[in-house]
């Protein structure tokens, strides 16, 4: 091999190992990070059911305790306890985004499940909140 | 022209051509570093909204207690005439969501048929802003009433 050959092979060497760097490198610089908004989104899940179970539906009457009461078929400040749905519902859309996806569900004799995550990817739960010894309260959040 | 002086005008040719490749190189990383630097920066504010966003419900400043039991409900008497300072640029505003009420900022006059509460603001007007924010419990110590609300933090780059 004469010397023109070797520096050639030499270049196109260089070449591929800037590529190669290229290759590993760029997925790491184009990364978005999501660190921020994954925590958001499970701070929003905690602090949204917080917010519906301490609302007052009605003379110092909690959405946690119609919960309760409605376990039990007797509902103190709704007329039925299909309304609570309603209720929880608008709620939550009054104070989340549209382009978050929710489940509020209130697992018990008589299960309540508003909203549906199950097309999420990336679904983010909140602590789940015991109201007595078999009902539990559950936030579940997504972005679209 | 001899063989000597066509090398000169070579090598001169090349360190031109090698300057101005040195040159764009040494534009290109200050423009890295400058973009780096206003990237962490953004990072940063954005960092320190969220922090604020998961401390302040919880602060003192604005949270319910009664007879030092701390509730998780920020109390609405408190962030009334509140004013945070020394937060940077940004805009925090609580906000009654539901049940809803007029959409007219709180002071002592019409409280409590008022929807929001501005407890800091200091505006930037150029650059973009982001804007995040969490539900929150509202209580209303007259009432004994809890409604729900929203935290909203407005940063400004």
């Amino acid at each position: 091999m004469n010397k023109g050959q070797i520096e050639s092979v030499g270049l196109v060497l260089v070449v591929v190992v800037i590529v190669i760097l290229l290759v590993f490198t760029l997925p790491f610089l184009l990364k978005e990070d999501t660190r921020n908004s994954d925590s958001l989104l499970s701070a929003k899940a905690d602090a949204l059911r917080v917010s519906v179970l301490s609302y007052t539906l009605c003379n110092e009457v909690s959405m946690k305790e119609e919960i309760l009461n409605c376990e039990s078929n007797a509902p103190e400040c709704l007329e039925d306890c299909g309304k609570l749905e309603d209720e929880i519902k608008n709620m939550i859309d009054s104070v989340l985004e549209p382009n978050i996806v929710y489940e509020f569900k209130v697992e018990g004799s008589k299960p309540i499940i508003i909203g549906d995550t199950s097309s999420c990817l990336n679904k983010f739960s909140s602590a789940s909140q015991p109201l007595s010894r078999n009902l539990k309260v559950e936030v579940s959040l997504c972005m679209k | 022209m001899k063989k000597a002086q066509s090398q000169i005008h070579e090598s001169i040719i090349v360190i031109f051509i090698f300057s101005i490749i040195f040159a764009m190189a040494l534009f290109g990383v200050y423009r890295y570093n400058t973009l780096s630097v206003q990237g962490i920066q953004k990072d940063i504010e954005e960092s320190r909204s969220l922090s604020l966003l998961n401390n302040l419900p919880g602060s003192p400043l604005i949270q319910q207690s009664e007879l030092g039991n701390e509730k998780e409900a920020v109390d609405t008497l408190k962030i009334l005439d509140l004013e945070l300072n020394g937060l940077g640029f940004r805009t925090i505003e609580i906000t009654q969501t539901y049940p809803e009420v007029d959409k007219v900022e709180c002071n002592s006059d019409n409280y409590p048929g008022c929807n929001s509460y501005i407890i800091y603001n200091r505006v930037r007007q150029t650059g973009n802003k982001n804007v995040v924010s969490i539900p929150v419990s509202l209580y209303f110590p007259l009432t004994k009433e809890v409604k729900v609300g929203k935290l909203t933090i407005t940063t400004y780059e």
